[in-house]
C-alpha cells in the first residue's frame, strides 16, 4: 500500500450570498459540503459531476486557493488548513493547479519564458541564464521548443497554451497537481494528445493527480479512482470501471447520458428528471432524492453516509447494491462491441 | 548560446564593479528622490501659503513642478533597482538601463543640478557596460528585447494603418516641438508689445525702424492702509518688486537705454495716494540677497510723489548690465478699496522687426509669437495636472482595489462626491477658495478635480485583474502580494490608464483654458491661449484674428490628444491584436 | 435583487453623496474667508444682524455652525447673493434663472440626440469607410472644441458677418427681443409661455435667439452621443442574434433598425443622462458668451464679484442636479436591463 499524500476530512466551503438594501448576508451557497477523500501517492483521483456540483471549488480549496469554511486538509501528514504566509507559500511549491482556461491563466503581457519561469523566480530557485535553461527543459518536456521561449500567449494554439500551463505547474517539481478540466477547451484530437502527455509526465515526474472533469470518458481514461460529486457531496467513490459497475442511481444516470455511437442503442438513455436543485437550499435527506426515480420516504428524511460496498468502493445511497438499474445503452453497446 | 550554459560567467558576485554599480544606484536614487520631494514640498508649502496670503513662490519651484514629480518616482525606482542589483537580480540591470536613460533626459531639463544628475546617470550607464557586468545581463536582455521589439513593430504597423492616430500624433508632436523651439522661433517675446503695431491684421509688416517695446505689469492689490506724513518709507513692504530686461539692440551706444515709465492707478476715489518708485541696476536674485546699504550703490533712479497721481517720466539708465529691478512702495488712506496699478515701460529699439504673420493684438503683441509661447504654458499646465492626478489617483485607486473593505468603501464614497461636481464648476469653486488667480491656482484646482477619475478607473481595473486566472496562477506558485500587484495587476491596468490620461490631457487643456477665459487665469498680458481669447472677445468684430488663432491652437492640441487616445485604445489591447 | 430593493439601495447610496456635496461646499465657503458674508450684506439692516448671527451660530463652535448650515439649507435659506442688481436670496435667483438654463440645456440635448444617434449609426454601419472617418473626426472635434471659442466663432459668422453681408442672421444675445415683445413669466420657459399666450411671433423670436447658444452647447453632447452610439452599435452588430437576423435574409436596414438599434440605445441613454454634468459646465461658458440670463452667467458674475453665497448656491445646485440625474439614469438602466441589478 502506498503512502497517503492528501487527506481531506469533512471539508466544507460555503460562499456567502448578499442581498437587500444594505447588502446583508441572506444565505450561503453550499459549494462543497462535507467531503472526505484520501489521495495516495502516485495515483490519479478523478472528480466528475455536472457543472455547478462544486468539483472546481473542491480542487481550489484543497490547494488553499480558497479558504475552507470547515474541515481539515492534510498534506503528507501535515495539517495545512490553517497555514498562512511563508509557510503556505512553501507548501504550495508541492501542490500545483492547471486551470480550465489556458488563455486566461497566462498573463497576456508576459512572455512564455517569464510565465513558465515565474515559479522559479518567485521561489528564488533560478534567475538569469540559469532560468532560461530550466524553462527550456520544462518546455521540452511538454513538447515545445526554444523558438517558443520569447513569444506571447496569444501566439499559441489552445493545446499549446495548455501545455505551457502544465509546464508552469511542473516548474517547482510538485508532488500533487490538480487538473481542473484541463482539456475541456480544446478539441478532441488535441485533447487525446494532452491526456497522453499528462500520463507520461505523471510517470516521469512521479506526480499525483486530482483530475477534475465533467467528461466521464476522459476521467475514466485518466483515473485510478473516480469520485462522483453532486451538489457539493461525493455520492460514489469507485476504483472500478464507472461504466460497468456504478452502484449509485446518479452515477448510473450520468453514465447512461453519455451518447453511444450506434443507433441501435439510442433512445434508451435514462434521463434525470427535473433540474439540479439550488445549492443555496439543498434538499434534505439524500441530496439526489428529488431527481431519483428510486426515491423512497427514507431518502427524504435520512442522509445516507458513504459506505463501503466492497474493495474500497464507497457509495452514499441507502439502497446501494439493492437497486436494479437494468442495462444501460453503454453497457449493451460495450457488450455488442466486445462480442462482435 | 553557450554563454547560458556557462555558469561560471555568472559568478560576478565578488566583482567590485557590481558593488560600485549597486551603491551608486542606491545613492543616486535617494538623492534624486529627495530632490524631487523637496521641490514638491516647496510647491505645496507655497500653494498652501498662497491660499492664505500673497506669497509668490520662487520661479524655479513653479517651473519644475512637473519634473519634481517624475524625479521623485524615478528616484524611488532607481533606489529599488540598486537594491535589486545588489542581489544580482537579472531584471535589475535592464531596468536600471531604462531608468538611467530616462533620468538622463529628464535631468537635462532641470537646470544646473540636473547636469550633475545627468552625469551620475551617464556614469551608471557606463558601469553597466563594463565587460564583467555586461556579460552578466546583456545577452539575456537582448533576448528579452526580441519579443518586445516585435510587438512594438507590430504596434507601429497598426498605428500606420490608422490615419486618425497618425494625424493625432502629428498634431501632438507638432505642438510639443513648437513649445520647445518657441524661444528660438518666436520673433517676439511672450509679453513683448509694440504699440505702433497695435491691431495689425495678419501678414502686416512691422512699421519700420526705431520702435518702442513695452513691458506691462498689471496688479490688483490691497495696499497697506496708512496715513501719509512723516512716515518712514522703508517700513511697509514694497508692493511691487520685479525685474525687466533691456536688450543690446535697445541700448543707445552714446546714451544707454532710454526708458519711459508710466504708472497708472485705477479706482482712485478721494484717497490720498503717495508712492515711492525706484530702479536698481541689479537682477532680482541679487537684489533680494543684498541688504539695504549694498543696494543703494546700485540705485539708478528714485522718485517720491504725494497726491495726484498718474505718472509718466523718462529716464536713462547708464549701465552695462541689462537687467534691472524696479521697486514700488505705495500708500493710501482708504482701507477697503481694491486697487489696480498698471506699470508700463516703453523702451526704444534700434532695429526693424519681423512681420506679424498672424497679426497683433490690441496693444501690439504679436499673435504668432504669443501662441508659440502659449504652447509652452498650456502644454506644461495640462501635462502637469494630468500627471499629478494620475499618480495620486493610481495610488489611491490601487490601494482601494487591492485592500478592499473599509478603505475601498470610503474611497468610493469620496469619489462619488467628487463626481457630483462637473469639472469646471468644482474647479471654479476651488479657485475661489484659494483666492489668488494664477496658473498655479488653476493647476491645483484641476488636480483636485481630476484625481477621482483615475482612482475609479484603477480601482475597477485592479478589482477586475485580481479575479483573473493568471493572478490566481501566480498566487498558487507562491508569488507575494507585492509581486502580483506590480508584475501582473499594474501592467495590465496601465494601458486603459494611458488611454484615459491621453484623452484627459485634451479635456484638462480645455477646462484650464476655459477657467482662464472666465478670468481665473494668470494676470492679463500672459501668453496663455484662453486668456488671449478672452482679450480677443472684446475686439471680435474688428480684429477677429485675435480670437481665431488661439482657438485653433487649443482645438488642434486637444484634438491631437483625443485622436491618439481614441486610436491607441484598440492598438494597445493585446487581446484584440490578432495576426 | 428585487426591483424595489434595487431602487431603495440606490436612493440610500445617494444620501451620503448629497451629504458629502454639502460638506464640500461648506468647507470651501469656509476657506474662502467669511461665511458670514453669505448672509449679511452691506444692505442688510443693522437690526437684523444679531438675529442672523444667532440663527447661523456664527458665535458657536464649527460643528454647530455646520449643523446650522445644513438646517438652514433645508429650510430654504441659501444666503443672499450680491452679484445681481439688488441683493436677493439665492433661492429666488435660482428660481428666476433656472428655466432659462434648463430650456437651453434641453433644446441643446434635443439637437444632440436628433443628430447624434443617426450619425453614430451611419458611422458604425459604414465602419472604416470615409464616412466613418469624417464622422469620427467630427465627433472628436466636438469633444476637443473649446466651447467658449466655438460660441464666439458662431457669433462672429452667423451674427456679425451675416449682418454685414445683409444675410438673415441669428441674434447673439438675450432670450428674446426685449424691445419688440413682452414676456410674462408663468412657467419661465419662454417657448411654453408664448404658446400659452398664443404669441406665435414671440415663440419664433425666442427660438431664433436660442438657436446659436443651443447648438454651441449641443455640439459637445452631440459628439459624446455619436461616439457612444457608434461603439455600442458596433458591439451589438457583432452579436449572434444579428448574424442570425442577417442569415434570415433581412435587409441591412431592417437588421440595424429593428434588431440592433434597441439594444445599442441602452448605453447611449445612460450617456445622455450623464452628459448633464457636462451641459452644466458648458452652460457656464455659453451663457457668458451669449449673454444668456441663466444660472451660468450668474455664477461667473458671482465669482468675479466675490459673491460667496452665489457661487456656493450654484455649486450646490449643480451638484444636486447631477446627483439626481445620475440616480435617475441608474434607476432607468436598472429597470431596462435587469442584469445591472445584480452588479
Amino acid at each position: 500500500m502506498t503512502e497517503l499524500l492528501v487527506e481531506i476530512e469533512n471539508l466544507k466551503k460555503y460562499f456567502p450570498l448578499t442581498g437587500g438594501v444594505f447588502r446583508k448576508v441572506v444565505g450561503k451557497v453550499h459549494a462543497v459540503d462535507d467531503v472526505s477523500l484520501d489521495i495516495r501517492e502516485g495515483e490519479t483521483v478523478g472528480i466528475v459531476g455536472e457543472s455547478g456540483c462544486g468539483k472546481t471549488t473542491l480542487g481550489r480549496t484543497v490547494l488553499r486557493l480558497l479558504n475552507p469554511t470547515d474541515g481539515k486538509i492534510h498534506f503528507q501528514g501535515r495539517d495545512i488548513t490553517e497555514l498562512k504566509g511563508t509557510a503556505l507559500r512553501e507548501i504550495r511549491r508541492q501542490m500545483q493547479i492547471v486551470f480550465q482556461d489556458p488563455m486566461a491563466s497566462l498573463d497576456p503581457r508576459v512572455t512564455i519564458k517569464n510565465s513558465v519561469g515565474e515559479p522559479l523566480i518567485v521561489n528564488k530557485i533560478a534567475r538569469g541564464p540559469l532560468l532560461r535553461n530550466k524553462v527550456l527543459e520544462l518546455l521540452q518536456a511538454v513538447g515545445l521548443n526554444e523558438d517558443h521561449l520569447n513569444r506571447f500567449p496569444h501566439e499559441f494554439s489552445g493545446g499549446q497554451r495548455q501545455r505551457i500551463c502544465i509546464a508552469r505547474a511542473l516548474a517547482l517539481n510538485p508532488k500533487f497537481v490538480v487538473m481542473d478540466e484541463p482539456t475541456s477547451s480544446t478539441d478532441v484530437s488535441v485533447q487525446a494528445q494532452t491526456l497522453n502527455l499528462m500520463k507520461d509526465l505523471q510517470k516521469d515526474f512521479k506526480l499525483t493527480y486530482m483530475f477534475i472533469s465533467h467528461n466521464l470518458s476522459v476521467v475514466k481514461h485518466m483515473s485510478d479512482r473516480i469520485a462522483v460529486m453532486y451538489l457539493g457531496k461525493i455520492l460514489e467513490l469507485t476504483p472500478y470501471d464507472i461504466f460497468k459497475t456504478s452502484k449509485h442511481p446518479y452515477t448510473f444516470a450520468l453514465v447512461s447520458a453519455v451518447p453511444v455511437p450506434d443507433p441501435r442503442f439510442a433512445g434508451r438513455a435514462q434521463i434525470l428528471k427535473g433540474e439540479v436543485p439550488s445549492p443555496i437550499n439543498p434538499p434534505t435527506g439524500c441530496r439526489f432524492h428529488p431527481r431519483c426515480i428510486f426515491a423512497q420516504e427514507k431518502c427524504k428524511l435520512e442522509e445516507p453516509e458513504l459506505r463501503d460496498v466492497g474493495d474500497g468502493h464507497l457509495v452514499a445511497c441507502h439502497f446501494a447494491g439493492e437497486l436494479d438499474f437494468g442495462k444501460s445503452a453503454q453497457m449493451e453497446y460495450a457488450q455488442a462491441v466486445s462480442s462482435s | 548560446m553557450e554563454s547560458y550554459n556557462d555558469d561560471k560567467k555568472t559568478n560576478g558576485e565578488d566583482s567590485l564593479q557590481f558593488t560600485i554599480l549597486a551603491f551608486l544606484q542606491i545613492f543616486v536614487g535617494i538623492l534624486v528622490a529627495v530632490f524631487g520631494g523637496i521641490i514638491i514640498l516647496g510647491n505645496l508649502t507655497y500653494g498652501v501659503m498662497g491660499a492664505f496670503g500673497d506669497v509668490l513662490p520662487p520661479e524655479t519651484l513653479g517651473t519644475y513642478a512637473l519634473q519634481s514629480v517624475i524625479l521623485l518616482v524615478l528616484g524611488l525606482l532607481l533606489f529599488k533597482a540598486g537594491l535589486a542589483i545588489l542581489e544580482l537580480d537579472s531584471f535589475a540591470f535592464s531596468t536600471s538601463l531604462y531608468l538611467n536613460i530616462f533620468m538622463l533626459l529628464i535631468s537635462l531639463t532641470v537646470g544646473i543640478i540636473g547636469l550633475f544628475f545627468a552625469m551620475l546617470s551617464f556614469v551608471t550607464i557606463l558601469l553597466l557596460f563594463t565587460p564583467s557586468v555586461k556579460l552578466y545581463w546583456y545577452d539575456a536582455f537582448k533576448e528579452d528585447m526580441v519579443p518586445r521589439i516585435k510587438e512594438t513593430r507590430y504596434s507601429l504597423h497598426l498605428v500606420r494603418k490608422s490615419p486618425l492616430v497618425v494625424l493625432g500624433i502629428v498634431l501632438i508632436l507638432g505642438m510639443v516641438s513648437l513649445a520647445f523651439i518657441a524661444p528660438v522661433v518666436a520673433p517676439y517675446g511672450p509679453e513683448e508689445r509694440i504699440w505702433a503695431d497695435a491691431k495689425d491684421p495678419p501678414g502686416s509688416p512691422s512699421g519700420g525702424k526705431n520702435k518702442t517695446r513695452e513691458i506691462y505689469d498689471e496688479r490688483n492689490t490691497n495696499p497697506v492702509p496708512r496715513v501719509i506724513g512723516g512716515v518712514d518709507w522703508q517700513d511697509p513692504p514694497p508692493i511691487l518688486i520685479a525685474e525687466f530686461t533691456v536688450y543690446e539692440n535697445e541700448t543707445n551706444p552714446d546714451l544707454g537705454p532710454w526708458i519711459e515709465y508710466e504708472i497708472e492707478f485705477e479706482e482712485l476715489g478721494d484717497d490720498n495716494v503717495s508712492f515711492y518708485f525706484a530702479v536698481y541696476g541689479l537682477n532680482l536674485t541679487t537684489y533680494q540677497s543684498m541688504d539695504e546699504s549694498a543696494r543703494a550703490a546700485h540705485l539708478y533712479y528714485e522718485t517720491t510723489r504725494f497726491g495726484p497721481r498718474d505718472v509718466e517720466e523718462e529716464l536713462f539708465l547708464y549701465n552695462a548690465t541689462y537687467t534691472y529691478v524696479y521697486v514700488l512702495w505705495f500708500s493710501c488712506d482708504h482701507k477697503y478699496s481694491n486697487w489696480e496699478i498698471d506699470i508700463k515701460f516703453t523702451i526704444l529699439r534700434h532695429e526693424s522687426f519681423p512681420d506679424h504673420i498672424w497679426g497683433t493684438d490690441e496693444i501690439g503683441g504679436d499673435i504668432f509669437s504669443r501662441i508659440l509661447w502659449g504652447a509652452q504654458i498650456d502644454l506644461r499646465l495640462s501635462l502637469t495636472i494630468v500627471l499629478v492626478a494620475v499618480s495620486v489617483g493610481t495610488f489611491i485607486g490601487a490601494a482601494a482595489g487591492y485592500y478592499g473593505g473599509k478603505i475601498d468603501e470610503i474611497v468610493m464614497r469620496v469619489t462619488d462626491v467628487f463626481f457630483a461636481f462637473p469639472g469646471l464648476v468644482l474647479a471654479m469653486a476651488i479657485v475661489m477658495a484659494l483666492g489668488e488667480r494664477s496658473l498655479d491656482t488653476i493647476s491645483i484646482a484641476l488636480m483636485v478635480t481630476w484625481w477621482p477619475t483615475y482612482a475609479r478607473l484603477v480601482r475597477g481595473q485592479v478589482l477586475l485583474e485580481r479575479e483573473k486566472l493568471y493572478v490566481e496562477a501566480a498566487r498558487s506558485v507562491g508569488a507575494s502580494d507585492m509581486r502580483i500587484l506590480f508584475s501582473h495587476i499594474i501592467p495590465n491596468t496601465i494601458q486603459p490608464l494611458i488611454v484615459q490620461a491621453t484623452m484627459d490631457t485634451g479635456g484638462v487643456l480645455l477646462t484650464a483654458a476655459g477657467l482662464s477665459f472666465i478670468g481665473f487665469g494668470p494676470p492679463a498680458g500672459a501668453a496663455e491661449w484662453g486668456l488671449m481669447i478672452a482679450k480677443g472677445q472684446m475686439y471680435l468684430t474688428s480684429y477677429p484674428w485675435m480670437t481665431v488663432f488661439p482657438g485653433v491652437a487649443i482645438l488642434l492640441t486637444a484634438l491631437g490628444f483625443n485622436l491618439v487616445g481614441d486610436g491607441i485604445r484598440d492598438i494597445m489591447d493585446p487581446k484584440l491584436r490578432r495576426r | 435583487m428585487k426591483l424595489r430593493d434595487f431602487i431603495l439601495r440606490r436612493i440610500v447610496l445617494a444620501i451620503p453623496v448629497v451629504f458629502g456635496v454639502v460638506t464640500i461646499t461648506w468647507f470651501l465657503a469656509y476657506i474662502v474667508g467669511d461665511p458670514v458674508s453669505m448672509y449679511i450684506t452691506e444692505r442688510t439692516p443693522d437690526a437684523a444682524i444679531p438675529g442672523i448671527i444667532e440663527s447661523h451660530g456664527f458665535n458657536e463652535p464649527l460643528p454647530v455652525q455646520f449643523f446650522l448650515y445644513i438646517t438652514n439649507l433645508l429650510q430654504g435659506d441659501w444666503g443672499t447673493s450680491t452679484s445681481t442688481a439688488t441683493d436677493a436670496p439665492v433661492l429666488d435667483i435660482i428660481a428666476q434663472r433656472f428655466p432659462a438654463t434648463i430650456e437651453l440645456a434641453l433644446l441643446s440635448m434635443i439637437i444632440a440626440i436628433i443628430l447624434g444617434i443617426p450619425l453614430g449609426i451611419i458611422s458604425a454601419t459604414k465602419k472604416d469607410k470615409p464616412v466613418d472617418h469624417i464622422t469620427r473626426i467630427f465627433a472628436l472635434a466636438g469633444v476637443s472644441m473649446p466651447i467658449f471659442w466655438f460660441g464666439l466663432m458662431l457669433k462672429y459668422i452667423l451674427f456679425f458677418q451675416f449682418k454685414a453681408w445683409g444675410l438673415p442672421y441669428l441674434p447673439s444675445s438675450n432670450r428674446y427681443n426685449i424691445q419688440l415683445y413682452d414676456h410674462v413669466a408663468t412657467t419661465g420657459f419662454i417657448l411654453i409661455d408664448s404658446l400659452l399666450v398664443g404669441d406665435i411671433r414671440l415663440f419664433f423670436d425666442a427660438l431664433r435667439h436660442m438657436a446659436m447658444p443651443a447648438f454651441c452647447l449641443g455640439y459637445l453632447v452631440l459628439a459624446i452621443i455619436t461616439r457612444m452610439m457608434r461603439s455600442s452599435m458596433l458591439e451589438v452588430l457583432k452579436e449572434d442574434y444579428i448574424t442570425l437576423a442577417k442569415s434570415k435574409g433581412l435587409t441591412q436596414r431592417i437588421v440595424v433598425y429593428r434588431h440592433a438599434l434597441r439594444n445599442a440605445l441602452i448605453p447611449t441613454v445612460t450617456v445622455i443622462g450623464l452628459a448633464f454634468g457636462g451641459l452644466m459646465t458648458g452652460a457656464v461658458l455659453t451663457e457668458t458668451i451669449f449673454n444668456w440670463p441663466g444660472l451660468g452667467r450668474w455664477a461667473v458674475r458671482s465669482i468675479l464679484q466675490s459673491d460667496l453665497a452665489g457661487i456656493n448656491g450654484f455649486t450646490l445646485l449643480v451638484a444636486l442636479i447631477v446627483v439626481t440625474s445620475n440616480l435617475v439614469v441608474d434607476l432607468i438602466y436598472g429597470t431596462l436591463d435587469p442584469r445591472i441589478r445584480f452588479g
